[in-house]
């Protein structure tokens, strides 16, 4: 049988032995004792580190966040992901989609001759002697293209190049082209390295929200803008399709709600397609396609300004609309030149016959009754002279009077909308005061902005109930006749404004900018419906062809014909269908045009 | 007994240092799986952005006017007008009678309080 060793211990000294012996042992003993619970203390440690390490592997798994790592395949998709931007009904206005690039490492491609001799029948764009150059240039990565289709990408591979390279990355889309170009904008790619693009905001919404829409998080962040796809379409179709109709060298359009200042349409003609890559630079200023002419273009309006005179001269008590006001003879300030209308109105009219026949000597005669700095400041209070706060990085303009001082000439031309540049925006943004009872508001592009938006009162409500009397009297009775439409009322007022030509020294007789500012309905106003088009002749006329009421007048009242069922105005209740007793077979019918019982009145 | 301690605790270190390598083959196996899944769900999420776009562009409505015009005969699709709109009352519901459906002819007041009330 095996002995177990252990530890030997010291003889133990007889006791009869000298003291020294007992000394001697246990010494010896508690050497040993220490040795040996070194041993124990150094193997408890090795196995308190064993545990130690285990518990904090242990708890390193349990604690790692898996959705922390970074699974995509291609970490260049992350990065450059960008948001979608959605109309409000959750329209796709822009998105992305994957695309691959297509890159070449020239040193390992085995036949440079025949990869460029192949690729430009893949590219027609692509020259051989071009990509001979490139690829033999003793470089290590040359980029051949920023997107490519699957196609392109398939007949690329069938090449069997090892050299040529295919990168994952995103292009920004517009699909519906055209539609909403200057409010959109633009991106472009920025190439940060060989396998990292990234796409850029440079104008319109893209730039503003460049950081908001390019953030890599999760999905459930596109911005919904306050625009109506269908209401878009049809603003831009029917300006567009007037424009060419009056020969007019372009024009622009915002549709708004009068409420909340939320912008349901924005034109400017002529646009351009985002998806297409077009140089600005060969463009000339006058032909500026990417000029937003409904916020970045400043314009001497005309008469549409006048209202702002009918509004003071209310607001402060001084004027109602039955006011007669003098209009027998031109109105001469100092030694300036007098301010005549167009035909003689008569003796004495009416404030409102002042607005609704757009009487320049009226205008011009009411604000002579009041001081320039009333006439500033009142303006001022409608927002005319600082930035809109819509979100465009181009709206960033304010009304202008020029380097003239404020004086009653300057107000008087003022009066009757000249002598002072203002933005179809800033325009819009006033009309939707005078016709919303009276408060100021901020216009945005962007759903449900303004939702809690407190109220700044600028004129009373009874001044902005006399005032929406004497634009519907416009309609009704004075330059705007061409606005009436069967279902609605509406009013507004039109302004036909001479341009300035610097050919000839001053204003151009035969060049105008017509406008026309109306809203609907007239009895509760919920939309403002603002045109203005420059340089348009309605050849079917042959006297005042250039005038807004023979111009912008009837485009928007086409517009607002189309528009208001879609916004869900209903028509007044004489011109609801004439019908007699319609049947259906049950109340589901009602909703449901498809039902076989269910036919329009109109079939 | 030292000898007895010593032996459990190597046992145990043994135990628990084969259970943490499994755990860490486990997590290992199951990073791969989420791996797996996160470029599955990259690739289905970015075939859904591309139908969104293709069906967003094949809905645009300089091509929808296109169809309508095109499509005109057979649709004869016109914008909405006020002519569209009509008058409720000037409803009048039939008394022809649906299988199912009650016997006698129902007023519209009859009618909405049964929609309303959930009975239809």
């Amino acid at each position: 049988m095996n002995k177990l060793h252990y530890r030997p211990l010291p003889k133990r000294p007889n006791l009869r032995d000298t003291s020294g012996q007992l000394e001697m042992y246990f010494r010896e003993e508690s050497r040993l004792r220490e040795k040996s619970s070194f041993r124990l203390i150094l193997l408890s440690l090795f196995f308190s580190i064993g545990f130690l390490s285990i518990c904090v592997k242990l708890t390193l798994i349990a604690s790692t966040d898996v959705r922390s790592k970074d699974f995509s395949s291609g970490q260049t998709m992350d990065t450059e992901s960008r948001h979608d931007i959605l109309d409000r009904n959750g329209n796709i206005l822009a998105t992305n989609v994957p695309v691959n690039s297509l890159y070449a490492h020239p040193d390992k491609i085995l036949n440079i001759d025949l990869v460029a001799s192949q690729l430009p029948l893949i590219f027609p764009d692509m020259t051989e002697s071009d990509l001979q150059k490139k690829l033999n240039n003793n470089l290590k990565f040359v980029f051949l293209r920023k997107s490519i289709s699957e196609k392109e990408k398939l007949q690329v591979l069938k090449l069997g190049e090892p050299g040529l390279k295919f990168g994952k990355r995103e292009l920004r889309i517009y699909p519906n082209g055209s539609i909403l170009s200057h409010v959109l904008g633009k991106t472009r790619i920025r190439v940060m390295s060989t396998s990292h693009v990234i796409l850029e905001g440079i104008s319109g919404l893209e730039k503003t929200f460049n950081h908001q829409l390019k953030t890599s998080s999760s999905a459930g962040h596109s911005l919904e803008l306050s625009v109506d796809l269908a209401v878009q379409s049809i603003l831009e179709d029917i300006l567009s399709s007037g424009i060419n109709f009056f020969k007019a060298k372009g024009g622009s359009g915002i549709i708004m709600n009068v409420n909340n200042g939320e912008i349901l349409g924005m034109v400017s003609l002529p646009n351009f397609d985002p998806n297409l890559n077009i140089a600005s630079k060969r463009l000339s200023s006058n032909d500026n396609i990417f000029l937003n002419k409904a916020v970045q273009g400043t314009y001497e309006l005309g008469s549409v300004l006048k209202i702002f005179t009918a509004a003071l001269a209310i607001e402060l008590g001084a004027f109602s609309q039955h006011t007669l006001v003098d209009v027998s003879e031109p109105i001469r300030i100092g030694k300036t030149k007098p301010i005549k209308d167009k035909r003689w109105l008569g003796e004495k009219i009416s404030l409102k016959d002042v607005i609704s026949k757009s009487s320049n000597v009226g205008s011009a005669r009411v604000i002579s009754f009041f001081e320039p700095i009333q006439q500033k400041e009142f303006l001022e209070s409608f927002g005319f002279f600082e930035r809109t706060s819509v979100e465009l990085p181009e709206a960033n303009v304010k009304s202008s009077i020029g380097s003239d001082p404020w004086t009653k000439y300057k107000a008087a031309m003022i009066a009757i909308g000249h002598g002072i540049s203002v933005s179809p925006l800033h325009l819009a943004n006033a009309y939707a005061t005078v016709v919303n009872g009276g408060y100021r508001i901020f216009p945005t592009i962007i759903k449900d902005k303004n939702k809690n938006h407190g109220k700044v009162r600028v004129i009373s409500e009874d001044t902005s109930a006399k005032l929406k009397e004497i634009l519907g009297e416009v309609v009704n009775s004075g330059t705007a006749q061409n606005a009436k439409i069967d279902g609605y009322s509406l009013g507004g007022k039109t302004g036909t404004a001479e341009k300035y030509d610097s050919e000839l020294g001053g204003f151009n007789f035969n060049k105008n900018y017509a406008s026309f500012a109306s809203f609907f309905p007239l009895d509760n106003p919920k939309f403002l419906v603002l045109i203005c088009l420059d340089e348009a002749s309605n050849s079917y006329k042959e006297v005042n062809n250039r005038v807004a009421g023979n111009t912008a007048v009837p485009l928007a009242a086409e517009i607002i014909s189309r528009i208001a069922p879609i916004l869900g105005v209903r028509p007044g209740k004489s011109y609801v269908s004439n019908l007699e007793n319609f049947e259906i077979d049950a109340i589901s019918d009602l909703f449901n045009p498809f039902t076989p019982q269910f036919k329009l009145p109109n079939n | 007994m030292r000898l007895i301690i010593l032996f459990v605790c190597s046992f145990c270190l043994i135990v628990v240092s084969v259970w943490a390598y499994n755990v860490n083959y486990k997590v290992r196996s199951a990073i791969k799986a989420v791996y797996y899944l996160s470029s599955e769900i990259e690739k289905k999420e970015s075939r859904i952005k591309l139908l969104k776009a293709e069906w967003a562009y094949l809905n645009r409505p300089e091509r929808l006017n296109r169809l309508i015009t095109i499509h005109f005969s057979e649709l004869g699709l016109l914008p909405l007008s006020h002519e569209n709109y009509m008058s409720f009352d000037r409803f009048v519901l039939s008394n022809k009678k649906r299988p199912g459906e009650v016997s006698r002819t129902l007023s519209v007041e009859d009618t909405l309080k049964l929609r309303f009330e959930g009975n239809e």
